[in-house]
């Protein structure tokens, strides 16, 4: 007979949320200041629209795991993106970086043992593949002539992981 | 002609000049139901013995339905029944021509990329000690897909119908693996469902910046400065369109205007219960 997974988060699973959230945190950072510096091209919206999302995302994580959440982000993340998060380097360093989250969130789903938890990094890693469709755009990649850039997570790309 | 051109006119003939307007499954339940109530006022009414005097109370014995778990080999053989329903799509478009130079090639990928799915999902049935299904889920079939492939022959512009419906019959397909998390027991077959599912969304994402380009990322519902906000409706297509995985119904414009310059809108919707592929159904 089989067991029926928790639903509400296990002690493990609100470690991982936790890293979850931080690392939606330095994306939104991230993205805010790819504004300010003016790098975001000529899309400002979209890019505006990303860190939005980023920020709702973490937004959620914080709502499931209350008060133990960070609400801070993972450093280490955002000062290795931070230096080509600007000029022309920007929309595919922005690409590796959603390549990264959502390995890092197909990671996170096969370690996460409530169903709640794991029905919202789902949700999140399903808007994350599209960030990267968006951002092999705006680099100017073409989509018929490399398609794989559009759909698959490159093989230099590493999960991240809280253990790391 | 192949066995897919034919299918398609098949299909296109026996639907013509029927009216889709505001098909979705939720409307198909209610007027299920409506035919069931009405079919159990007969029943009631009806009897065994002719004694000529309706009477009430003595319907028929009924076989209740099997009382059957939806266990991770349903979910992965309904999973792989929506591949084949994707690949039927891409097949038949293929074969009637709709699509051409840059269009094709994406969609041929697709395709690929759907067989490869399907194969995935059915190999990982098997491991689970299931029997792997091998066609196009039925009542979805029934329900949108050839419904939706008779307007798209319909359309005044095929090409662009067929890229809308692709886009959300892939939206559609992120958002079942999606919806298939919570539900799935064991964790590792959850990342390999999402594995499949991400790639999904980015089918629909890609569609959605080559009819979009101008705005990758859409601003509906969030709180962003005016500057970054869009002017206007909503457009049907971004490369992103939210801040999460939807589970709402997915919609799309499809086939020729009427008289009064509206056209059809389809709503395509996650499977549920009973579009799922039970075990018990083999040879039904």
């Amino acid at each position: 007979m089989t067991t029926s997974p928790p639903r509400r988060p296990t002690d493990a699973d609100i470690e991982l949320l936790a890293y979850a959230q931080q690392a939606e945190l330095a994306a939104r950072d991230l993205y805010n200041a790819a504004l300010e510096n003016g790098s975001a091209g000529d899309q400002p919206g979209s890019i505006a629209a990303l860190a939005a999302h980023h920020d709702a995302a973490s937004q959620a994580i914080s709502s499931m795991i209350g008060r133990n959440a960070p609400q801070a982000r993972l450093e280490t993340l955002f000062t290795s993106f931070k230096p080509s998060f600007s000029g022309s380097e920007f929309a595919t360093s922005a690409h590796q970086l959603e390549n990264t989250l959502v390995a890092t969130h197909g990671s996170l789903l096969e370690n996460l043992e409530g169903t709640e938890g794991a029905a919202l990094v789902a949700s999140v890693m399903i808007a994350e593949a599209r960030h990267v469709v968006a951002l092999a755009a705006l680099a100017g990649i073409s989509p018929a002539s490399n398609t794989d850039a559009y759909l698959t997570i490159p093989a230099d790309v590493v999960a991240l992981s809280p253990e790391a | 002609m192949s066995n897919d051109n034919k299918t398609l006119a098949s299909i296109v003939r026996a639907t013509a000049g029927a009216d889709f307007s505001h098909l979705s499954r939720r409307r198909f339940l209610l007027a299920g139901g409506a035919t069931i109530s009405f079919g159990a006022l007969l029943a009631a009414c009806g009897g065994g013995e002719k004694s000529g005097i309706a009477r009430v109370g003595l319907a028929p014995e009924t076989t209740a339905l099997p009382d059957v778990p939806v266990t991770d080999i349903t979910l992965l053989r309904t999973a792989t029944s929506l591949e084949h329903n994707a690949i039927f799509v891409y097949e038949a478009v293929a074969d009637a021509g709709f699509l051409s130079g840059d269009a094709a090639q994406l969609a041929s990928r697709f395709l690929s990329d759907h067989k490869a799915h399907a194969d995935a999902t059915a190999s990982l049935t098997s491991s689970l000690g299931g029997t792997p299904f091998t066609d196009p889920n039925p009542r979805l079939q029934s329900l949108y897909i050839e419904p939706a492939l008779a307007l798209v022959a319909q359309a005044d512009d095929p090409a662009a119908d067929s890229l809308a419906l692709a886009y959300a019959l892939e939206t559609l397909a992120g958002a079942t693996y999606q919806f298939y998390v919570p539900m799935i027991a064991e964790p590792s077959l959850r990342a390999q469902a999402m594995g499949i599912g991400q790639q999904e969304a980015r089918h629909a994402a890609v569609i959605g910046a080559v009819l979009n380009p101008d705005r990758l990322v859409s601003s509906q519902g969030l709180a962003l400065k005016a500057e970054y906000r869009e002017e206007g409706d909503p457009l049907p297509f971004y490369a992103s369109p939210s801040a999460f995985g939807t589970q709402s119904p997915v919609p799309v414009t499809l086939g020729p205007a009427n008289e009064s310059g509206s056209r059809t809108s389809v709503n395509l919707e996650t499977p549920s219960l009973n579009s799922m592929v039970y075990e018990y159904l083999d040879g039904e």
